[in-house]
């Protein structure tokens, strides 16, 4: 295939940051190199099921704002994720929805008016060179880098869908976050009246956040606890750093550290944790692990109902 | 020894109160015996100083039969078993970690050696005179802890860590010593840089050193530096 016959989004554009994101990178751990993956992963799943495309498919993650690309072929596309004005060619389209887009022509994703991270799915997905099994970039890492305003994204060529599909969502705008987490790692070593007042006070979500990690200020979490050996995080661990601002721990985390932890945020509360805007208060609110199992069990059915819901739905 | 929760997929277990060379090799046996039980359902896993933290697809198997699972393996049985030649201290499986000690390259070299009340010769020849032995992985994709550094060059971190430490900067914190791999923010002191490349994404595995084996410092010169591919 010559590079003219290939397809590819021309980007111009690029806002905050924009990049490629899957669902992650898994099995290397030992090594150091972290998860990383799509932030919010409940919109990136509906936007790969509105292209039609395989859950591990890869998108393009938009933080914030502005972002612009043409299109060399034909094909379909869907932007969801953080509520922003879109337009092919000028002209207004919405949101959760599969859109058809011809050669050449542009696409414009505004300034989000809530919410955070936006996913561009094309259908085919994004085909840009796997490392360690994932197209997902963590620039920390030098794996892969950050879109720039120029670059060219190689798009599967599997052409447009065949049928379009519309979530109609209420935007996913909370006006407080209750996180359940499932407690654990250093949990035992803190007093009942620490985790009590842990429970029991109204975090907001702070300033300092990426996709490492979302800093919580309230009145300090005093742990007690000093001297740890570094240990695995993982996603969603509630870190407890010694000026007492709880750190929720995100898709590009470290692989290691050695604050003490009160346990971790379940996956579909980080996601909506990642989207919330600076000074959302905030809860934790303890759940056991077979409530968790539960949770995401129902979840994943939400999830998968909502394309059953579009497929009888689409003319 | 109990399992206990990491978040929603994950099982932790504290192996030993404090780390031990033997600590890790009973981590790393205990690590295989558990992918290989749970096949398909192993997401990942994490080795920590004195923890195993594993990763799993609970909808592949469900919790209640993993926590089984595990509860029922001998650990003791298991941890001991383990002792290759992947753990030799012997030289002929030691990594060999070439560095160029040089105040050109090591911004606290001198500062440190003068700290400590030693000549800089004698801080390399403590710095290169042992093998370390790599108790975890992490802070940077083929970043390593490696320990235990000698008391007489042990200092804590930097008040203000840097910005942006150089690739290939050999490095101490407490009584611990590194090599960053690449350029990145890092609060440890820098005595040396080594040209050799740590983590490659092409390489199986993509790091050079692994978890439970040995490490030594070689000095060398500029000259044998530059011709390793360093650069100054």
């Amino acid at each position: 295939m010559t590079e003219s016959t290939l397809n590819q989004l021309i980007v111009s554009d690029v806002g905050l940051l924009a990049v490629v994101q899957d669902q992650g990178r898994f099995g290397y751990l030992d090594s150091g190199i972290t998860q990383g993956g799509a932030i919010d992963g409940f919109a990136y799943r509906l936007g790969q099921r509105l292209v039609g495309n395989s859950l591990s498919a890869a998108a393009i993650e938009i933080t914030l704002a502005g972002f612009r690309c043409c299109f060399s072929h034909d094909t379909s596309i869907a932007v969801t994720g953080a509520d922003a004005p879109i337009a092919i060619d000028g002209h207004d389209k919405p949101m959760n929805t599969t859109l058809f887009v011809r050669s050449g022509s542009e696409l414009t994703i505004g300034h989000s008016q809530h919410g955070v991270y936006s996913y561009l799915s094309i259908a085919g997905g994004v085909c840009s060179e796997p490392v360690l099994g994932s197209r997902s970039v963590v620039m920390r890492d030098g794996i892969g880098a950050n879109l720039c305003p120029g670059d060219s994204v190689p798009y599967g060529d599997i052409g447009p869908c065949l049928s379009a599909y519309q979530y109609a969502a209420p935007p996913r705008t909370e006006s407080q976050l209750n996180l359940r987490y499932i407690p654990g790692f250093q949990t035992e070593l803190i007093s009942n009246a620490v985790v009590d007042t842990f429970h029991n006070t109204r975090f907001s979500v702070g300033h300092n956040r990426d996709r490492m990690g979302i800093r919580l200020s309230g009145p300090a979490v005093n742990t007690g606890v000093s001297k740890l050996w570094s240990e695995s995080t993982c996603l969603g661990a509630i870190q407890i750093p010694p000026d007492g601002q709880p750190i929720v721990l995100l898709a590009d985390r470290q692989t290691v550290g050695g604050y003490p932890k009160l346990g971790a945020v379940l996956s579909v509360d980080c996601a909506r944790l990642s989207q919330a805007s600076i000074g959302t208060p905030v809860k934790f609110i303890a759940v056991d692990p077979t409530e968790a199992d539960r949770i995401l069990w129902l979840e994943k059915n939400y999830e998968a109902e909502l394309t059953l819901a579009q497929l009888r739905s689409s003319p | 020894m109990d399992w206990t929760p990491a978040g929603e997929n994950a099982l932790r277990l504290v192996l030993s109160e404090h780390p031990s060379p033997s600590t890790t090799q009973g981590l790393v046996a205990l690590q295989q015996e558990i992918r290989e039980l749970l096949s398909n359902a192993w997401i990942d896993s994490a080795i920590g100083y004195t923890t195993l933290t594993v990763f799993i697809d609970f909808t592949h198997y469900p919790r209640e039969r993993v926590q089984r699972l595990l509860a029922s393996l001998d650990i003791a049985k298991i941890t001991a078993r383990y002792a290759g030649d992947f753990f030799s201290s012997n030289d002929a499986h030691v990594i060999a970690l070439p560095t160029l000690y040089s105040p050109d390259v090591a911004p606290d070299l001198l500062s440190l050696a003068e700290h400590k009340g030693l000549s800089l010769e004698e801080l390399i020849a403590i710095h290169s005179g042992q093998v370390y032995f790599a108790y975890a992985n992490g802070f940077a994709p083929g970043f390593s802890y490696l320990g235990e550094v000698d008391e007489r060059l042990a200092v804590p971190r930097l008040a203000t860590p840097r910005r942006a430490v150089p690739a290939g900067s050999v490095a101490i914190a407490d009584r611990q010593t590194a090599v960053y791999p690449k350029v990145s923010p890092g609060g440890w002191h820098i005595i040396g840089r080594c040209p050799t490349l740590l983590f490659d994404v092409n390489a199986t595995p993509p790091t050079l050193i692994n978890i439970g084996q040995w490490v030594r410092f070689e000095p060398i010169d500029c000259e044998q530096f530059v011709a390793l591919g360093g650069e100054l």
